[in-house]
């Protein structure tokens, strides 16, 4: 499975992945608590959602 | 092979279809015939369709079932009745709240003191509907590990595993889940890239297939290249499992010759056993043996584990307790204390190296019965139902 990839494109794409792995590190838990409150019928307000005090 | 049989005209959209009654149709519906095309008319594509179609009537005919997944074999000694995945030591609180049942949403903090491999504070988050499953817990060190099921029909699972620290590389694992009707395929690839020329990481494909209605036998390959300057390693191991609903019993193979077998029981509906021994011809891998064999010195001795155990489940508690042949004997306790709050206690007892380690944890949950109650609430409403007396 011999693939020749450019200097340039090798550069290009561990670029790429360099920026996808900071953004996946940073971001994988915003998008779960946005996905998960957009979907939530009564939307809990941002300090309930956060705090790790049961709130009544 | 096509793809997915055209819906039946009788079914008038998709809309209605919760409405449909369902049970009625199980059982009674036929493979709606494909409209005559090109594609399966024509002399060659017809007959490998006939005979594709007589090997899958001959399969049907037989019976199987789906034999589960590799990832499950022997879960339920391994991962139900044993402990070892639940152990803990020092103290450890857990918060979850949910805030949705359908699709379930929940965050939940973890705390914890004096553990050995848990980190001081961990904050999770978790999102499923029918089709996505997100999950990602993230520490005070910001090590982030996510994960990602996306279900493309009910046969076809990809899954994505991601683990992200400050001091060590990231791990990405891609893996997709074919289960047939009596056969299920997994396709895994570990941190794949084609950067250096050629492919580096790890690629695991397993096949198993059901031969009688409880017996299942597979194997599983693995490729693994760390870097284009070495040859790689291929390994391949294989596996059987015997389903006899009472009882299971399961028996895998590995390539450098490690030995697994496992027998569960089911005692009576409350209690669960199971025993698994392991021998591994290279000695144990971790062992300072070992270690000292990568060194290039000690001759290599098999080695042997066994380990029985059994699980009680009680109306409010589940009890593990433990003993292998190194002489641990271990226990873990969860007890439901109030609705929202439970206990659990781990201990174990390492005979032979003469030391003890313990924990103690405790679990709180909100919104969960809310929640229930305000979705039953829904369900009433919306089906025009009168709200049950309580």
């Amino acid at each position: 499975m011999a693939l020749s990839l450019s200097e340039d494109t090798r550069e290009r794409v561990s670029k790429l992945l360099d920026v996808s792995r900071v953004a996946v590190h940073y971001g994988w838990i915003p998008f779960i608590l946005y996905l998960g409150w957009t979907q939530s019928l009564p939307r809990p307000n941002l300090i309930k959602l956060l705090s790790p005090f049961p709130t009544a | 092979m096509s793809a997915e049989a055209p819906a039946a005209p009788a079914v008038p959209t998709l809309g209605n279809f919760s409405s449909l009654p369902l049970t009625t149709l199980a059982g009674g519906v036929s493979k709606p015939t494909p409209v005559p095309t090109f594609w399966n008319t024509n002399p060659v594509f017809s007959y490998v369709n006939e005979a594709l179609d007589s090997v899958a009537a001959r399969r049907a005919a037989l019976g199987l079932s789906n034999p589960g997944t590799m990832e499950n074999l022997d879960k339920e000694v391994s991962r139900d009745v044993f402990l070892t995945n639940y152990f803990f030591t020092g103290l450890r609180a857990d918060l979850t709240k949910a805030f949705s049942l359908n699709p379930a949403f929940q965050v939940s903090h973890a705390f914890s003191i004096g553990s050995e491999n848990m980190p001081p504070y961990a904050f999770a988050a978790f999102y499923a509907n029918d089709q996505l499953f997100a999950q990602g817990t993230v520490d005070n060190d910001l090590s982030l590990s996510g994960r990602l099921h996306y279900g493309w029909s009910k046969n076809s699972t990809s899954k994505m595993n991601v683990q992200i620290s400050k001091a060590q590389p990231a791990m990405v694992q891609l893996e997709h889940d074919i289960l047939g009707p009596d056969f299920s395929i997994n396709l895994k690839a570990l941190n794949p890239s084609f950067l250096e020329g050629s492919f580096t990481g790890v690629a695991v494909g397993s096949y198993l297939q059901s031969l009688t209605s409880s017996l299942s036998l597979g194997l599983e390959t693995m490729y693994s290249s760390q870097s284009p300057m070495y040859p790689a390693d291929v390994a391949v191991s294989y596996v059987g499992r015997y389903d006899a609903k009472s009882w299971i019993a399961s028996a895998q193979v590995q390539a450098q010759g490690v030995i697994m077998a496992s027998f569960w029981r089911k005692v009576t509906d409350k209690v669960e056993a199971g025993i698994q021994t392991q021998i591994s011809a290279m000695g144990r891998p971790g062992s300072a043996q070992a270690q000292a064999m990568m060194m290039g010195g000690a001759q290599p001795t098999p080695e042997g584990i066994a380990t029985i155990g059994a699980k009680y489940e009680f109306r409010q508690s589940v009890f593990r307790g433990q003993i292998d042949t190194d002489g641990k004997v271990s226990c873990l306790l969860e007890k439901r204390v109030l609705p929202p709050v439970s206990v659990i206690f781990a201990g174990e007892i390492d005979h032979s190296k003469n030391s003890a380690r313990i924990g103690l944890g405790l679990q709180f949950e909100s919104g969960g019965e809310e929640l229930m109650q305000q979705q039953q609430q829904q369900q009433y409403e919306a089906t025009g139902q009168q709200f049950p007396p309580l």
